[in-house]
């Protein structure tokens, strides 16, 4: 019900803290789909694809002869896949524990700064600012920043958020349980799922200005970094051309085709 | 990944996630020209780590049959498909062109 809401969409245009003051601290009722919303097909795609990746980095981690408890603590106090990923790319290459949790930490790195991104999106209490940086991960910040209002980026981020951390805490305890039961995940096209899901969060970015310098600078950077420069730290460069973009007019491609 | 492993990268990875939520929030974003750089700054990190995962493979470029099924998922995205589908054509594709051997 869209009239039960006694406080109306606050648009953040400019900057500065809005007061949480009136702010529900439910979620007034996330499991229903309004319009703007995730609806149930994405969330299922959403929670389809985590626990795909949960499964794959789990036997990975099992696999390098980590401890199941170990792999499921890991999967909850870093929720970083890619993380993981690393940790177990420096062990297999023959490197020390030391180098692999620095690797892993490196690529993690980029979460504070979507953590960083999302902090004044809508107002929080500070237990939802603890749980909204914790499971923040791209597809949901990239929701959320591309967000209409205040209040629908709230909602889009927690229905974004939500099935790809039950999907991820599911795949990881059955990577564990079960082992790789998908197989070979390059085979199935498995490789193609989360590059997917990131194209499909921020493929509007590009018809404006600002925002298709931001996305497009960012991916040439990383692909240019990445050969030369440790796993992890392109992701954090990349922001440079966010910081170019800040300087690019906010206004669409084609605007004068309007008139 | 040993017990001590996991406490590092526990602990350091929170207080990541705490520094951008908790500190740099308030420093760096908040202002009315941080604010902007606020909502920029996710999508470079986003296209970045979409790059590194359709476009390379261990660190090195990769080109692979997952660039055509990220692609076709990249146009139905741009043409208003649910994302369930975006997904189901990312993986399809590319899986069907392994099946035949690009």
């Amino acid at each position: 019900m869209r009239g039960e809401h006694t406080v109306g969409c606050r648009p953040v245009t400019g900057g500065g803290r809005t007061p949480a003051a009136g702010w529900r601290t439910r979620l007034d009722g996330w499991l229903r789909v309004g319009p703007g919303d995730i609806g149930w097909p994405d969330r299922l795609a959403l929670i389809g694809a985590s626990v795909a990746v949960g499964i794959t980095v789990s036997a990975v981690m099992i696999d390098i002869g980590t401890p199941g408890p170990v792999v499921m603590l890991a999967a909850f106090a870093a929720f970083s896949g890619s993380g993981e990923l690393a940790f177990a790319a420096v062990i297999l290459g023959g490197g020390g524990v030391v180098p692999a949790v620095a690797s892993a930490l490196l690529v993690s790195a980029r979460f504070g700064l979507l953590a960083m991104s999302i902090a004044h999106r809508w107002p929080m209490r500070t237990w939802e600012r603890i749980a909204a940086m914790q499971i923040s991960g791209e597809p949901a910040v990239a929701v959320a920043i591309t967000a209409p209002d205040a209040r629908s980026a709230r909602r889009r981020y927690w229905q974004t958020a939500l099935p790809m951390g039950a999907g991820w805490a599911v795949g990881s305890a059955l990577g564990i349980l079960l082992g790789n039961v998908i197989g070979d995940t390059a085979r199935i096209g498995l490789d193609a799922v989360f590059p997917a899901v990131l194209v499909g969060s921020v493929i509007g970015a590009v018809r404006r200005r600002d925002t298709a310098v931001a996305g497009l600078g960012g991916a040439l950077i990383a692909l240019a970094l990445t050969p030369v420069a440790p796993a992890g730290l392109p992701f954090l460069l990349s922001t440079a051309a966010a910081v170019v973009a800040a300087r690019v007019a906010p206004s669409p491609w084609r605007r004068r085709e309007a008139t | 990944m040993s017990w001590l492993a996991l406490a590092v990268f526990a602990v350091g990875n929170v207080t990541t996630r705490a520094l951008g939520m908790f500190v740099f929030a308030r420093r760096v974003v908040g202002t009315g020209a941080g604010a902007r750089l606020a909502s920029l700054v996710p999508l470079s990190v986003v296209t970045a780590v979409f790059a590194v995962q359709t476009f390379t493979s261990r660190g090195q470029l990769d080109l692979d049959p997952r660039i055509v099924g990220v692609a076709c998922a990249g146009v139905a995205a741009w043409r208003g498909t649910p994302m369930v589908l975006v997904v189901i054509i990312a993986a399809g594709v590319t899986a069907g062109l392994r099946a035949v051997g690009v």
